[in-house]
């Protein structure tokens, strides 16, 4: 490499790390003549920072995707928990799931949805019923009293949720 | 010995008691029914139960429970009834016993009966679990059960006192009052009253002062309470809105206690203790 060769690939460098203020630098270096002799700062290894920063996001990546998995894990846990109380003809346990289901968002709500239906239909107890009622109006299944399924419980008990029904919307 | 003369002037005296007492016996079996002993499994089969079911038609339930004296007493009265179709006013049917099975750990009683009210009195260990249900008019009792009760009753009111475990109690017809203490409110319960009598349409339900419990009430009428915590919050003769519950943290809240009285009034009383 010749002598001035050498001094614009310095210039190059110079531009390369420090920007548009490398011109100024160049020339202010050239006044005091220590342009030849100093050597201009390294050249940012780029592929490496690249590697860095993927490293980086990937990692973040890494993690949230974890949390999202855990998170998602829970939430199956819970709805299975749900179902399984749901499903089951203890009228306390069925209580506890319906108090649960007050405090889900609506679309968490809606996977039990088939068993909130059948607890108001099959159920025999009439608490049991109109938490279920309660919580399919909430979620837009039931909008009126035609909604109401066809109990298979007893019957003085399909009359109490449907004049229930009535008293509480007014239908 | 007597001559055969006395003895006929005997068994005649004897009989015109018997017809003249017959009417005052008859007043008395049906102010004061007579109860009998339903005949219940032995204890080794009693000890491996733990719920019972009753179901019934015209039926009272009383349960005071026992842990050492198992047993059901049970009387019946005639109720007037006509034939289905009518052209006679009354007929007599003969009384039944209830009938008892076990199923699984289940002891269950069935008292179904359109003709015939019966009146259960019941002693069994009170961490039983209880089922009742009565399906045309009657009412049930219940003092010091520790396990989980549901009882629901088509057509009169329902009674708990000292009650530990939780509840579901449903009154159509008729009026709730239910005494809770802590037990009862270690995890959800609730209770609905849908018309409650004629004179007579407040839910009452007591707790104790140191009871934890998320309140959640729905009803027609007004909410009043005398527990001052709930009364630092809304339960002052409130008003409410219907269309919503109105939720109340008793002691900084705790399990859900549901309470709905589709027609009238609830009170939320402090549970004195004796």
């Amino acid at each position: 490499m010749t002598h001035n060769s050498k001094l614009a690939n310095n210039l190059e460098q110079w531009q390369e790390v420090i920007g548009e203020d490398a011109d100024r630098l160049w020339q202010a270096l050239e006044v005091s003549g220590s342009h030849r002799a100093l050597t201009p700062p390294a050249r940012p290894k780029r592929w490496l920072s690249l590697g860095k920063i993927a490293a980086a996001l990937g990692s973040v990546g890494l993690v949230a995707l974890l949390q999202w998995q855990v998170a998602q894990d829970r939430d199956l846990l819970r709805t299975e928990n749900l179902q399984l109380r749901l499903l089951s003809h203890n009228a306390m346990q069925q209580l506890e799931a319906l108090t649960q289901i007050q405090n889900l968002s609506p679309e968490t709500a809606m996977t039990v949805a088939p068993q909130l239906l059948s607890m108001l239909t099959n159920s025999e107890d009439p608490n049991v019923q109109l938490s279920a009622l309660e919580a399919l109006i909430r979620l837009q299944l039931i909008r009126s009293a035609a909604d109401l399924p066809t109990f298979t419980s007893e019957q003085g008990q399909a009359r109490f949720i449907a004049a229930t029904y009535q008293q509480l919307y007014g239908e | 010995m007597p001559s055969r003369s006395a003895q006929s002037l005997c068994y005649a005296v004897l009989c015109l008691l018997l017809t003249a007492l017959a009417p005052a016996q008859a007043w008395a079996q049906e102010n004061n029914p007579v109860y009998y002993p339903l005949a219940l499994p032995g204890p080794a089969q009693l000890a491996s139960l733990d719920t019972l079911m009753v179901y019934g038609d015209f039926l009272d339930i009383r349960i005071s429970p026992s842990e050492d004296a198992a047993q059901i007493l049970w009387a019946a009265q005639p109720l007037p009834h006509t034939d289905p179709a009518g052209s006679l006013p009354l007929i007599e049917s003969e009384i039944l016993s209830p009938t008892l099975n076990i199923t699984d750990s289940r002891l269950i009683i069935r008292a179904e009966s359109t003709h015939t009210h019966y009146s259960l009195n019941i002693a069994l260990p009170a961490t039983w679990r209880y089922q009742l249900r009565v399906y045309g008019a009657g009412d049930i009792e219940t003092i010091g059960i520790n396990g989980n009760l549901t009882a629901w009753s088509t057509g009169g009111n329902i009674t708990v006192r000292e009650q530990a475990g939780r509840v579901s109690l449903t009154a159509m017809d008729g009026v709730v009052r239910a005494q809770l203490l802590e037990g009862a409110l270690t995890g959800s319960s609730a209770i609905t009253m849908s018309h409650g009598v004629a004179d007579d349409d407040t839910l009452i339900v007591a707790l104790p002062d140191n009871a934890q419990a998320t309140i959640r009430v729905r009803a027609r009428g007004t909410l009043s309470s005398d527990i001052p915590s709930l009364q630092n919050e809304q339960a002052s003769a409130v008003e409410f809105d219907f269309s919503q519950y109105l939720e109340m943290k008793l002691n900084g809240g705790g399990a859900a206690l549901t309470l709905r009285n589709l027609q009238g009034d609830v009170q939320l009383l402090r549970a004195l203790s004796e």
